[in-house]
C-alpha cells in the first residue's frame, strides 16, 4: 500500500522536523542573557525617545508619565536578572552594567516632565545605558 | 437600499474589529524589531482568515446552525471537549491581554495606573455584554476603531518607507540568535488573527442577525473586503513601528511604545490617536471574545442561548460571561504585562488551531449541513498549509522563548 507508506513518512517527518529545530534550538536562539540586556536597552532607548517627544511637543504628559511608568516596572528586577551563572558574564561585566543601570534609573523614576529641570542630561545618561546594554548582548 | 447599507456596515465592522490587543502587539512588535520582515505571514494570516470568515459565515447561513452546536451534533459530546479544553485556555488568556489593552489605554487617556483600571475595564465589558444588544456589540467598538484609519495617515505623514527599511520586505534582517524571536512572532501573527474565537462569535452572529441562504454575498463582501481591509491597520501598525522605532533599537515590548510613532507623525493628537483605537479595539476583542466562549460553551451543551434575550431567558449563557470575566480578573491580578500576554496567548492560540479548527473542516466539507455550497478543494488545501504551518512554527518557537526566559 504505497499510499498508507506515503502517509507515514509524511507523519513522521512532520514529527521529526519539528524535534530537530528543537535540537538545533540553541544555534538560533539567544542566551537568556542576551535576551535580558537587549530588552533593558531597549527600554532605555524606547525612554530617551518618549522624554524627547514629550519636550517637542509630540506627546502629553499623561500618555509619557503612563509610559514611564511601564518603563520602571519593566526595569525594576534588573538587579536580580543579572546574576552570574556558568558560562555567562563575569561578576565585574554585570558589576559594570549595574553601574550604569543605577545611573540612569532616576531618569527612570522621576523623568523630568518640565523643562526647567535638566532634562538634556537625562537624555545623555539614557543614551549612555541604552547604547552600554545594548552592546553587551552582543552582535 | 438597506441591502447595501448592512453591507457597508458589516465591511466598516469587519474593518473595526479586525486589531485586538493581539494584533496590535505583534504588529508593533514586528516592525520594531525586523523592520517589514514580517508583512508576509500579516498577508497570509488574513488570506486564512478572510477564507475562514467566508466559510462559518456560508455555514451558519445555510445550515442555520451555529459552529459549536454543529459540532457536538456531528462529532459527539466526548470529542467536543477537544476544542472546548483548547479553547477555553487560549482565550481566557487572550480575554485577559484585552482587558489589559483596555486598561493600558484608559491609563494613557488618563494617567491612572492600568493596575488599578483592570478591574473598571472588566466591568465595561460586563456592563455592555450583560445589557447592550448584539448590534451595538458588533458595531459601536468597531466603529470607534475606524480611529485606527490614523495609523495609514501617519505612514504618509512620516514620507513613507525608506529604501532601506522597504529591502527588509522581502529580505528580513534576522541577526543569528534572533530566529526563535522571529518565528515565535510568525506564530503570534498567526495565532493572533486566526483566533477561532471570532469563528464562535460570527456564526453565532449570523443566526441572532437571522441570516438565510440570501446572505451570502453580504457574507462574501463582509469577509473578503472587511479582513482584507482590516489588515491595513495591522500592516500600517508595522510600517509606522518599522519607520519610527526599528533604526532606534526600540522593541515596542510595551503597548504605548507603539503608539510613539504617531507622536512623531501628528504631535501630541497622535499617541491619543493610538489610545483611543487601542481602547475600542480591545473592547471590541474582549466582547467578542467572552461572547464567542460563552456561545461555544451554551450551543455545546444545549443551554439558551442569545445576546438579543433578555439575561433572565439565557440564565446560563450569561452566568458564563460573568465566570469569565472572573477568571480574566483572576489572571490580571498577577500583574502580567498585558501585550506580553497578548504574543503568549497568541501563540498559544497558534499551537492549539489544528485542534480548534480541524472539525471546521469536516464541516464545511459535509454535504448535510451544506447542500451544493461545501468547500472547493483549493480552499480546503489553503487552510490546513496555514493551520500546519501555524502549529509547527508555535511548537518550534514556544519552548526555545520560555528556555531562554522571553515570551
Amino acid at each position: 500500500m504505497p499510499g498508507i507508506a506515503g502517509l507515514k513518512r509524511s507523519v513522521l517527518l512532520g514529527c521529526c522536523l519539528p524535534l530537530l529545530f528543537l535540537l538545533a534550538g540553541c544555534q538560533f536562539n539567544r542566551t537568556a542573557f542576551s535576551r535580558t540586556v537587549q530588552s533593558i536597552s531597549a527600554t532605555f532607548a524606547a525612554a530617551r525617545i518618549t522624554l524627547l517627544y514629550l519636550h517637542e511637543g509630540k506627546v502629553t504628559r499623561i500618555y509619557a508619565n503612563t509610559d514611564f511608568a511601564g518603563y520602571a516596572q519593566h526595569l525594576q528586577d534588573v538587579p536580580r536578572q543579572l546574576s552570574p551563572a556558568p558560562g555567562g558574564p563575569t561578576r565585574s561585566q554585570i558589576a559594570q552594567l549595574l553601574n550604569i543601570y543605577w545611573a540612569a534609573m532616576p531618569a527612570i523614576e522621576h523623568p523630568c516632565f518640565r523643562a526647567s529641570c535638566d532634562w538634556h542630561e537625562q537624555i545623555v545618561t539614557l543614551k549612555k545605558a541604552g547604547d552600554a546594554f545594548l552592546e553587551a548582548s552582543g552582535p | 437600499m438597506k441591502k447595501w447599507f448592512s453591507v457597508t456596515l458589516g465591511v466598516v465592522t469587519a474593518m473595526g474589529g479586525f486589531l485586538d490587543a493581539g494584533t496590535i502587539a505583534t504588529a508593533g512588535e514586528a516592525g520594531a524589531r525586523f523592520g517589514l520582515g514580517l508583512v508576509w505571514a500579516i498577508l497570509l494570516a488574513t488570506l486564512a482568515v478572510m477564507l475562514l470568515v467566508e466559510m462559518v459565515g456560508r455555514f451558519s447561513a445555510v445550515s442555520h446552525k451555529t459552529y459549536a452546536a454543529a459540532i457536538r451534533e456531528n462529532f459527539g459530546m466526548r470529542f467536543f471537549l477537544f476544542p472546548l479544553c483548547s479553547e477555553i485556555i487560549a482565550e481566557s488568556l487572550l480575554l485577559t491581554a484585552e482587558l489589559g489593552g483596555i486598561a493600558i489605554a484608559l491609563s494613557l487617556l488618563t494617567g491612572i495606573s492600568w493596575h488599578a483600571l483592570f478591574p473598571c475595564a472588566a466591568l465595561l465589558v460586563f456592563l455592555m455584554a450583560w445589557r447592550a444588544p448584539f448590534d451595538w456589540i458588533e458595531n459601536a467598538p468597531a466603529l470607534i476603531g475606524m480611529v485606527t484609519l490614523a495609523f495609514v495617515a501617519g505612514i504618509f505623514a512620516l514620507g513613507g518607507p525608506t529604501k532601506d527599511l522597504l529591502t527588509t520586505l522581502w529580505h528580513p534582517r534576522v541577526q543569528s540568535g534572533d530566529l526563535a524571536d522571529y518565528l515565535y512572532l510568525v506564530a503570534a501573527i498567526l495565532g493572533s488573527t486566526i483566533s477561532p474565537y471570532m469563528l464562535y462569535f460570527y456564526s453565532s452572529g449570523a443566526l441572532e442577525e437571522g441570516w438565510s441562504g440570501r446572505s451570502l454575498l453580504l457574507n462574501r463582501v463582509t469577509a473578503y473586503f472587511g479582513m482584507g481591509f482590516g489588515a491595513v491597520g495591522s500592516l500600517s501598525l508595522v510600517i509606522l513601528s518599522g519607520i519610527v522605532l526599528h533604526p532606534l533599537n526600540i522593541d515596542a515590548s510595551l503597548l504605548g511604545e507603539i503608539g510613539l510613532p504617531l507622536g512623531q507623525a501628528f504631535g501630541q493628537i497622535g499617541p491619543i490617536l493610538f489610545a483611543i483605537a487601542l481602547f475600542a479595539t480591545c473592547l471590541g476583542a474582549a466582547l467578542e471574545v467572552v461572547l464567542g466562549l460563552s456561545y461555544l460553551i451554551s450551543q455545546g451543551f444545549g443551554w439558551e442561548w442569545g445576546e438579543n434575550k433578555p439575561p433572565v431567558r439565557a440564565a446560563r449563557f450569561n452566568l458564563t460571561i460573568i465566570l469569565f470575566l472572573w477568571i480574566a480578573l483572576l489572571i490580571g491580578m498577577l500583574g502580567i504585562d498585558p501585550q506580553q500576554l497578548a504574543l503568549f496567548a497568541s501563540t498559544v492560540i497558534a499551537l492549539l488551531l489544528p485542534f480548534s479548527l480541524s472539525p471546521f473542516l469536516v464541516l464545511m466539507n459535509a454535504p448535510q449541513y451544506l447542500g451544493k455550497q461545501t468547500n472547493g478543494r483549493w480552499k480546503n488545501i489553503a487552510i490546513i498549509a496555514i493551520l500546519a504551518m501555524a502549529f509547527l512554527v508555535a511548537l518550534v518557537s514556544l519552548p526555545l522563548i520560555l528556555l531562554s526566559g522571553g515570551g
